[in-house]
């Protein structure tokens, strides 16, 4: 890159789109921080008025604390789901090896108004009352092919003979499962666990579908944009939400980095 | 070379069959190894070694046929309590771990004091050179590094027997020539049993007290590396160790103790009765490429028949002739030594072969 001339039109186009992406979120965060809940420029001036306000909001502790178990659950689930799907394909070729795969990866692709539809129909045919617990199944299935996408990667890599080695040099399988598999494929699953957690958080159609009387937060903040006055308030929650989601990326591609390939043969 | 401590058989491989399916890989394997041997199981890709090895470190369970080693049987004893190591192929060097880590791996089950294990793990290093490199990381690593990070993982624990999966078939030729004299003199010095699988009959033949040679799953012959490739028990055996040269032959009689044949190429030999393999009726004479020798002048008093060069290659310690023979279907191989003249391109040869270095098959 470094000098080499590019085309100008190209950069040109580059900080167009980067400004254009980012600018709803810088925004945001402007806001934020304004006197009025008026959004139009100029501000009128600072104010931590709108966290304080958000501080003291019980409803949305209440969507917050719904949102941390349904994502909790969630992404424990669907990393548990995603290793062993991951820990199959990798490790044994059979018959319909193909078309497991294509199933898992799925909800990927299939529109997620279509499935949280169906999800909705089916549970309520089957006699379910919507609750989180229902909210929860539904970011199963979505989370599920995001894990079991990381842990394979992790885990194609994987020479079954490190395991056979522990055993040769005198350790049985629990041992070796602790000392050997659990470390080499740690990051992939703490890197599945808050790439899951997070799609679990931020998720509204399920959630919006799924859920009864309970909601989960973006739900909550959906709501709350009815009344003009609470906007700052919900601009607030929006930039603390951002700032926690940056956070947790971050931590997950630095421990995907760190761990490195699982085996260099 | 030192002959191995044979008698009562240290391990004991007892009528073992290994199917996978329909895939018989291990077939009816029987024979013993003696402490202390350094024993080789030689034989073309896919004919059975790995899976007799990882049936030994108790990888794979026999689907007939027992193995005992130093008088008990293995048949229920799991891998982590065999009194054998494997040095895997790939190594399998633990990459979370350093080279010291991974050299202390198998201490821990043994709950020695500190000091000691410390001592054990020192010692290990220093056996295999790699004291300066303990706190690396195996990625920063050669592959011979590596290599050397395994053995001393598996030597370190003092097994009854080391079983060792092609351990160089991944390291360059000089490197490769290296490490075989060091395990060679490694395996002398710890005085432990090795079991050494290889697919290069050249690396069999240097480092092993005996050999055992398998195809499609059968062992064909067992012996020490001389017997193997002076006296192969087949001609598949013959073929696949060193080089031979084969010529169809019609078996004509028996004459003053020797077999008469009548061979394509040379005409009619007399081999001495010891020379033949196998029980059937002699159908294939086989001289290897050094018993032969090319002159350029008739002999006399010798057996000879022209033949016509059809290519030399220059090896630096010795060439290989290739000539045409007439009535033998194949081009035959000779060596020569580098010192001997090359032969003339333009004048007539003549193949002069030693029937006492000849060797008669039955067809197999
Ligand atoms: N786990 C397995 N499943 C099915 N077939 C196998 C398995 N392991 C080995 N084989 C087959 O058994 C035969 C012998 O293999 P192997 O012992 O690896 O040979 P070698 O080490 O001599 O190259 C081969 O035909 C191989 O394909
Ligand atoms: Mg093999």
């Amino acid at each position: 890159m470094i000098g080499r001339r590019g085309n100008p039109w190209l950069a040109t186009y580059a900080v167009a789109a980067v400004v254009l992406l980012y600018a709803p979120i810088a925004i945001l965060f402007l806001f934020s921080f304004n006197e009025t809940h008026f959004m139009a420029f100029p501000l009128k001036g600072l104010t931590l008025e709108w966290y304080r306000r958000m501080s003291q909001n019980a409803g949305l502790f209440a969507a917050l604390s719904n949102s941390l178990q349904v994502a909790a659950v969630a992404s424990v689930a669907a990393t548990m789901l995603g290793l062993l799907a991951a820990k199959a394909m990798t490790r044994y070729r059979f018959p319909g090896r193909a078309a497991s795969i294509g199933l898992i990866m799925a909800p990927l692709v299939i529109p997620e108004i279509v499935l949280g539809t169906s999800l909705l129909a089916y549970l309520l045919a089957a006699g379910f009352k919507l609750s989180l617990a229902t909210v929860t199944l539904g970011h199963i299935l979505l989370c599920t092919p995001f894990s079991f996408a990381v842990l394979s990667s992790r885990l194609a890599g994987f020479d079954p003979s490190l395991e056979e080695a522990s055993l040769d040099l005198g350790e049985n399988r629990p041992a070796t499962f602790l000392r050997v598999t659990m470390p080499l494929i740690l990051p992939g699953i703490i890197a599945s666990l808050l790439l899951c957690f997070l799609i679990s958080f931020d998720e509204f159609l399920m959630a919006f579908f799924l859920a009864g009387t309970d909601q989960t937060l973006p739900v909550f903040m959906y709501s709350q944009l009815r009344f003009p006055k609470k906007l700052p308030e919900v601009l607030a929650l929006g930039t603390c939400v951002i700032l926690a989601s940056i956070v947790l990326i971050v931590l997950a591609e630095l421990l995907r980095r760190r761990g490195g390939a699982p085996a260099q043969q | 070379m030192r002959n191995a401590v044979t008698g009562p058989a240290f391990i004991l491989i007892d009528h073992v069959t290994k199917r996978f399916g329909p895939i018989v890989a291990v077939d009816e394997a029987s024979f013993s190894i003696g402490r202390g041997e350094f024993f080789s199981l030689l034989g073309p890709s896919g004919c059975g070694k790995t899976t007799l090895l990882r049936v030994l470190a108790g990888f794979e369970t026999p689907t007939a046929g027992e193995i005992w080693i130093d008088g008990q049987p293995m048949a229920t004893v799991p891998p982590y309590r065999r009194p054998t190591n494997m040095v895997f192929q790939s190594y399998a060097v633990f990459p979370h771990l350093s080279v010291r880590q991974n050299v202390a791996y198998g201490l821990r089950v043994e709950r020695l004091p500190r000091a000691q294990s410390e001592r054990r793990v020192e010692e290990a290093l220093a056996l295999v050179q790699l004291s300066g490199l303990a706190d690396r990381r195996p990625n920063q690593l050669s592959g011979g590094q590596r290599q050397r990070v395994a053995l001393a993982r598996a030597l370190i624990k003092r097994p009854k027997v080391l079983l060792l999966d092609e351990p160089l078939a991944a390291l360059d030729k000089k490197l490769r020539e290296e490490m075989q004299v060091e395990l060679r003199q490694l395996q002398r010095s710890v005085g432990i049993t090795f079991v050494f699988v290889t697919h290069d009959q050249e690396e069999a033949l240097a480092l092993s007290d005996r050999v055992a040679v398998m195809f499609d799953g059968r062992v064909a012959q067992i012996g020490s590396p001389r017997e193997i490739y002076d006296r192969p028990a087949s001609r598949t055996v013959g073929a696949f160790i060193g080089s031979m040269n084969f010529f169809p032959a019609a078996y004509r009689g028996r004459e003053n103790g020797a077999l008469v044949v009548d061979c394509a190429g040379l005409g009619k030999i007399a081999v001495p009765e010891g020379n033949r393999r196998g029980e059937g009726e002699p159908a294939a004479v086989a001289i290897r490429p050094e018993r032969l020798r090319l002159t350029d002048r008739p002999p006399t008093g010798q057996a000879a028949v022209p033949v016509r060069l059809i290519s030399s290659a220059f090896l630096g310690d010795r060439s290989h002739h290739l000539v045409g023979l007439e009535g033998a279907p194949q081009p035959i191989m000779v060596a020569a030594q580098s010192g001997e003249a090359p032969p003339a391109e333009d004048r007539p040869l003549w193949l002069v072969a030693d029937p006492s270095a000849a060797l008669l098959f039955s067809d197999d």
